[in-house]
């Protein structure tokens, strides 16, 4: 029964020579290898002291699901099965496995740093000792100077982050405070309307007897207009009566004015008001509406040139 | 052939000699050690294999027994295991930084060059056609060491074998034709291992280990920051399984020749600074190194105050050094690079074999595309759309 490792590995494309490690296989039954791994097992214990081997399997077992765990959970009972007591953790998740696999190591190292003090072989380095290192003080820089490029750049995102947070925040705080603005003067000045409406309810109320100050303004400002020299204003509120605020009526034409057609002048320019009115009196004005014939024509003017 | 193999060897150890510090009275030669001790071994290299053998390089104070139950511990270099640490010819970069990193772990180990076995090795060669194991083997008996860790490389470094085992290597036995009575570390006192009286195969010692390595980070990677002594022991932690699985703790014990450093090693530190974890997962081995970091606290008060919230009046934490791999067992052999299988991973799937069906998918794309072609054009024919009599009606 003896195999020779190396030739098999050789002609792992030899399906001839892998067909006769199968039979050899088939032929040693399992029980036989069990039997005689046992064996061997007691005979590859040294059963060196602690001391030399430095060996230690930490007690709690690792949190994976392999497909041993998997078998074990299957054959016994349930309250194995809830993860109450490790939760159970996938290999293939780098980083929880790396985790599981930190916490195995540390567990190991507080119980053989128990064995060391009970042997009396010392532990920690003292400082004062110095040795050659595994890593070299070059390597340790270039490993150094990963680290602070790794916080840099982590400072940096973390910055910008910052950065930008706080623009958009200020942004909104700024829009907050324009709406806020707005619904104040909103508010102000429906407070006001409201004012104003219970105030003009007050005054029906009181049926004329409470004057406001808005028809005092408005008297004030009409009397100031009686006070001004134009013309062309009083006439048309001779005319058409005080209605400076509504603006569309001056220009609408009335019984006397429709047919008037003595403002017309087919050759340009344009009458006034005050022209259209025969018998206006004082309705010339001198500014706007074009100014009628001041103007010789021009053929006048180059006759009067070269005389 | 053992002779050249010698011979070859001789510059790789004088090289070592010349790494080691001058200064340091410590760090010597592990086989000058032994000269110092045991007085009456001659030169080592002059020897021939045979004398070697002969003499046995056990310490004065130790019992005549070669069983190493008998051992004390009592702080002095005892338990002398030395470690050939080697590779095949034609490994890639990766392996061989890993190589390196594991070579400075490991201080009990001998550098040997690249191995090539070549013809002599080969079937009906004049090495007796043992291939790589017999060679290791070989190499192993020259040099003095009990247990190997070769890293062998196949198709052009794609895949990684790790090979971790005891070696025949024992001082009692005479001669590796014969069947060894009682070997340096114990394992063939009970057991015996039938050995072909034709083959140089050297199938004592064992038991030996196939892995198939993968996951590999080596120590050079920036983001693993820790550091330690240059060839401080490791405490070496396993997880429960090695404790509850069989086939696991043989492999413990073969882990634990080959990584755990011996006390008392000329290029040992005194203190423990490092811890290497062993961890079964997913039916593999996942190996890491960290590096223990204790931190004692600055003032008397704050000491206290850890000492009632943790017990210690040190925060332990650990930081990886690197290298980190996973080692997938693939077959365990009794004997050294040979012998009864021991056990077999069923699950374990050559990568010759997933690759090849990689290769296989893409070549059917092909094939598939074509078949869906014809089946379309078959399919079209024989659909005829019946003629619609009343087609020709309204027009």
């Amino acid at each position: 029964m003896v195999e020779s490792p190396s030739s098999e590995e050789e002609d792992e494309d030899d399906t001839k020579g892998e067909g006769a490690i199968r039979t050899t296989h088939e032929q040693q039954s399992l029980a036989t290898r069990a039997l005689a791994l046992r064996t061997a097992l007691d005979a590859a214990d040294r059963r060196l002291p602690w001391s030399e081997t430095f060996d230690v399997i930490a007690p709690t077992p690792l949190p994976f699901v392999g497909p041993m765990k998997r078998k074990r959970l299957d054959g016994e009972v349930v309250d194995d099965d809830d993860d109450d007591e490790y939760d159970v953790v996938d290999v293939h998740d780098d980083l929880k496995r790396e985790v599981a696999f930190y916490e195995n190591a540390l567990e190991s190292v507080i119980l053989a740093r128990e064995k060391c003090t009970n042997v009396g072989i010392p532990f920690a380095r003292p400082d004062d000792f110095f040795a050659e290192m595994v890593k070299s003080d070059d390597h340790m820089a270039k490993i150094k100077d990963r680290l602070i490029y790794e916080t840099k750049k982590m400072d940096a995102v973390e910055r910008r982050k910052s950065n930008k947070e706080q623009t958009a925040m200020a942004k909104e705080r700024h829009a907050h405070r324009l709406s806020e603005k707005a619904k104040a003067k909103k508010a102000h000045m429906s407070e006001l309307d409201d004012w104003k409406r219970s105030a003009e309810r007050g005054r029906s109320s009181l049926a004329g007897r409470v004057r406001d100050r808005d028809d005092d303004d408005d008297r004030l400002r009409g009397m100031g207009r009686g006070g001004d020299n134009n013309k062309k204003r009083m006439n048309a509120n001779k005319r058409y009566g005080f209605g400076g605020k509504q603006r569309g009526r001056f220009k609408q034409n009335d019984r006397a004015t429709l047919n008037d057609m003595s403002g017309f002048k087919p050759r340009g320019g344009f009458g006034g008001i005050g022209q259209k009115s025969p018998g206006g009196a004082g309705n010339k004005k001198k500014s706007g509406g074009g100014g009628g014939n001041k103007r010789p024509g021009k053929r006048a003017r180059d006759a009067s040139r070269s005389r | 052939m053992a002779k050249k193999r010698r011979q070859d060897a001789e510059p790789e150890a004088e090289i070592e000699t010349e790494e080691e510090h001058p200064g340091n009275r410590d760090d010597e030669e592990e086989e000058e050690d032994d000269e110092l001790v045991s007085s009456e071994e001659d030169e080592d290299d002059d020897a021939p294999p045979s004398s070697k053998h002969l003499a046995a390089p056990i310490p004065p104070p130790l019992p005549p027994s070669s069983s190493d139950d008998t051992i004390q511990s009592d702080g002095k270099y005892r338990n002398r295991r030395r470690l050939l640490v080697l590779s095949s010819r034609g490994i890639t970069a990766r392996y061989r930084h890993l190589l390196e990193d594991l070579r400075t772990l490991t201080p009990h180990g001998k550098r040997e060059c690249k191995l090539d076995v070549g013809k002599n090795y080969a079937v009906g060669g004049s090495g007796g056609g043992g291939g790589y194991g017999a060679a290791v083997n070989e190499i192993a008996e020259l040099r003095g060491c009990h247990a190997v860790l070769f890293l062998e490389c196949r198709k052009r470094g794609q895949d990684g074998y790790l090979w971790l085992g005891r070696t025949s290597h024992s001082n009692d036995s005479p001669s590796p034709l014969l069947p060894p009575t009682t070997s340096d570390d114990g394992a063939m006192t009970d057991t015996t291992t039938k050995i072909e009286q034709g083959k140089h195969l050297m199938i004592s010692g064992g038991p030996s280990i196939k892995f198939h390595i993968t996951n590999i980070h080596t120590m050079d990677e920036l983001k693993m920051t820790g550091n330690c002594m240059k060839g401080s022991r490791p405490i070496l932690s396993f997880d429960t399984s090695f404790d509850t699985i069989d086939h696991l703790k043989l492999v413990k014990h073969v882990l634990v020749d080959v990584f755990g450093t011996p006390r008392g090693h000329p290029k040992s530190k005194p203190f423990v600074d490092r811890v290497m974890g062993f961890y079964y997962a997913d039916g593999k081995i996942w190996v890491r190194n960290y590096q223990i970091l204790e931190e004692t606290a600055s003032t008397a008060k704050e000491a206290n105050e850890q000492k009632k919230l943790t017990g210690h009046a040190h925060s332990t934490s650990l930081i990886e050094i690197g290298p980190r791999f996973v080692l997938n067992p693939i077959r365990i052999f009794r004997g050294s690079f040979g012998g009864q299988t021991l056990w077999v991973n069923e699950s374990f799937v050559n990568p010759n074999v997933i690759r090849s069906m990689k290769k296989k998918e893409e070549g059917e794309k092909y094939v598939r595309r074509k078949g869906a072609e014809n089946k379309r054009k078959r399919r079209d024919e024989s659909i005829v759309v019946p003629k619609d009599p009343l087609s020709d009606v309204f027009r």
